[in-house]
């Protein structure tokens, strides 16, 4: 099995770079993504917070594939209209598509996150707020931010290693990530040992962001 | 004629790990005798108690229950089980079942007693506890002092030779504590072999024959009410009693 | 409209095709929860047994479930046990074809990732539930069998509602994934609808809408239930 890794050590480190590159940049463009969903989330009322609400529920309620291929596959199907708006270079690149429909699954997620953390700052810290007259823009800076900061790391961190998986869905939509390298060299090789060599990729990836989100948890658990 | 102990402990020891929690204790109590164990948290008082009907392993010693003595053995641990009845401090009543259900269920299931069986005994111990007339209620439409009342007449239900009370009013608000501990005082009164962790100095003057005084871990002594209470022979009685008293 | 000759039932229209899709989805996941819940059990139970290999095995499952990316956990699975089969076939009957099919491998594959969650599950349940009442069953000389099920499963399942929930949506989705290896759920027959209509557009957003609504009557069955169950807790002083 070893060999199956040697003989293509450029194509996996190729993959591992992608699935690694797209999970970070997804994660972040969907957390600033999230942000204003979030916050709309948890503090509005009305057609804004129904939006929201409409959003969230959306692109968690479908299959990440499906989106992938609803956006690949399914924007491919205007390509004239695309064309005509300057934006074909986008949709046709299996790349961007992918990552749209990372973002938009990621962001959903992360919204309600967001939402929670602030959600459930107890009533108590906002009563002292109140209490020792804090003004609005002091309080939610520098007492609810680093709470809900606090409380949502963990679950972000979570949601970090979900999209390391959910990159895996990339290779059905031909991008060349760890995924989609392992599944070229199988079809090349037809040995099972490649599917082997990618498991082990994912599961040390996995492992040592892991081990680094509890190391910088710990560092914050106390002002949940 | 002398009867055998109801419970003999012969230099039990037990760790957890390292930790030495129960030191050397020698104990005998005799059948219809009422012993309160008293002392600091931590002494190991809780766990002494929990060791009789294997809710803790020891690791070393004999512990001898009603003439059965103790080991792991699956067959000794439910013959000793079915002989001694426990109360906890948090009650443990089964939330999702009233209280006459939750002093049938062993009865029906373990003792394989017909249901009507079951029932009428049941009943009985309500009402010997005076909560006859909640039967059907569930534990969270009742009182700590009723639901704690309730477990007691769960345990008698399987009339058991010894009754073990854990700590069974540190969790309850003034007012329900003299109603459990009057149905303890009855209980007593009627002969039967108990074992009381507490700290209710007042209840263990009255009903208690005898006071162990447990500290770290090993019994520093054993007196009667009185003479614990007025002059106990050890420093750290003495300590333990003022710090309590001087509430 | 065309779009509507598309989605008809009959020769013409997909409509059927993908009724049947739907159909199938829903048998998968509904035949894969009950065995990931007890698997679930299971897991937790060897995370917390006395033997030191079973503790180490329970949690080298959930960690490698939990890592490996679930279609990377199907086609392992899929084509592994079609190896292992098919070499045990070959051995007794030389020349014999054997093929596992989807369903089952997806089944399989899904029953394992989710137990892998699922036995996290089971841990808070258990934990919320209280140690204090298998203590008081013990005591009162009840078999951990009798205990398990009379006394603390009634109470379990009121906590564990949210956690398993949860994990029947994620269950829904996740059967998208085994029309990788050409399961003729709901996914796949768009596929197909797609290669001689050239409609992605409709069919993939078609059976998006379709998830969308699966998953949001789950959503709300869930706390319909949820609400129900609570109904009549509420807390008691301890």
């Amino acid at each position: 099995m070893f060999d199956l890794y040697l003989d293509y050590i450029d194509r996996w480190s190729h993959g591992l770079w992608l699935t690694a590159s797209m999970s970070t940049l997804s994660v972040l463009i969907g957390f600033l993504v999230a942000l204003p969903i979030g916050f709309v989330r948890s503090r509005a009322k009305g057609p804004l917070a129904w939006l929201a609400i409409a959003y969230v529920n959306l692109f968690r309620g479908m299959p990440l594939l499906v989106l992938m291929f609803l956006v690949y596959y399914g924007f491919g199907q205007f390509n004239s209209e695309l064309r005509a708006m300057g934006l074909w270079w986008f949709f046709r690149d299996a790349y961007f598509c992918g990552m749209l429909a990372l973002v938009l699954n990621t962001s959903a997620y992360q919204a309600e996150i967001i939402r929670g953390s602030l959600d459930t700052i107890s009533t108590s810290v906002i009563e002292t707020n109140a209490a020792l007259n804090l003004t609005r823009w002091t309080a939610f800076r520098r007492v609810l931010l680093p709470i809900a900061f606090a409380k949502a790391l963990p679950p972000l961190g979570n949601e970090y290693i979900l999209m390391v998986k959910a990159t895996s869905l990339l290779a059905i939509i031909t991008v060349f990530d760890l995924m989609g390298e392992a599944r070229t060299i199988f079809s090349e090789t037809l040995d099972l040992g490649v599917y082997y060599v990618a498991a082990i990729h994912y599961l040390v990836l996995v492992l040592a962001i892991e081990w680094t989100l509890r190391r910088v948890e710990a560092r914050f658990k106390w002002m949940a | 004629m002398v009867s055998p102990p109801a419970i003999s402990f012969e230099k039990l020891n037990k760790y957890y790990g390292k930790f030495h929690v129960l030191k050397d204790i020698d104990l005998e109590v005799a059948k219809g005798e009422r012993i309160v164990v008293c002392g600091p948290s931590g002494s190991g008082k809780s766990t002494l108690i929990r060791c009789i009907n294997r809710l803790e392993t020891h690791q070393s010693g004999r512990l001898i229950v009603d003439q059965c003595e103790m080991n792991n053995t699956p067959s000794t641990v439910r013959r000793i089980r079915d002989r001694v009845g426990m109360c906890f401090q948090h009650f443990n009543l089964y939330p999702h079942l009233t209280a006459l259900e939750n002093c049938t269920l062993s009865l029906i299931y373990t003792r394989k007693m017909p249901p009507k069986e079951a029932k009428q005994r049941a009943m009985e111990y309500l009402a010997r506890v005076r909560m006859d007339g909640f039967a059907q209620k569930y534990p969270s439409q009742l009182s700590g002092g009723q639901q704690q009342r309730v477990a007691i007449a769960r345990s008698l239900c399987i009339q058991p030779e010894v009754m073990l009370f854990d700590e069974p009013t540190s969790a309850l608000d003034p007012e329900s504590i003299s109603e459990v501990l009057d149905v303890m005082a009855d209980l007593a009164i009627g002969g039967m072999t108990m074992i009381c962790v507490t700290h209710e100095m007042g209840f263990a003057r009255k009903v208690a024959d005898r006071v162990v005084f447990m500290d770290a871990g090993e019994i520093v002594e054993i007196a009667d009410p009185e003479t614990f209470f007025t002059s106990p022979s050890h420093e750290r009685s003495a300590r333990f009693l003022q710090q309590i008293i001087n509430h | 409209m065309d779009h509507f000759r598309l989605l008809s039932f009959g020769d013409h229209g997909w409509g059927d095709e993908l009724l049947i899709g739907l159909g199938v989805t829903l048998a998968l996941a509904i035949c894969t929860l009950p065995f990931a819940i007890i698997l679930s059990f299971l897991v937790h139970w060897a995370k917390v047994s006395r033997y030191r290999m079973l503790r180490s095995f329970g949690m080298l499952y959930t960690t490698v479930f939990k890592s490996l990316p679930e279609i990377l956990t199907l086609l392992i699975l899929y084509y592994q046990a079609q190896a292992i089969i098919g070499w045990l076939i070959q051995s007794v009957i030389p020349g014999a074809h054997f093929s596992i099919s989807p369903f089952v491998a997806g089944m399989i594959s899904l029953s394992l990732v989710i137990s892998a969650y699922g036995s996290e599950v089971v841990r808070a349940a258990l934990g919320a539930v209280g140690n204090g009442q298998f203590e008081a069953a013990q005591s009162l000389g009840l078999s951990p069998r009798i205990a398990f099920i009379k006394v603390i499963l009634p109470q379990l399942w009121r906590h564990a509602l949210p956690g398993f929930g949860n994990l029947w949506i994620i269950l829904l989705k996740d059967t998208s994934l085994v029309s990788v290896i050409a399961l003729s759920e709901l996914t796949h027959v768009a596929g197909l609808a797609i290669t001689t209509t050239r409609q992605p557009f409709v069919f993939y957003g078609l059976i998006a809408v379709i998830y969308v609504l699966l998953v949001t009557l789950s959503a709300t069955a869930q706390k319909r239930l949820e609400r129900r169950v609570n109904l009549g807790f509420t807390r008691t002083e301890t």
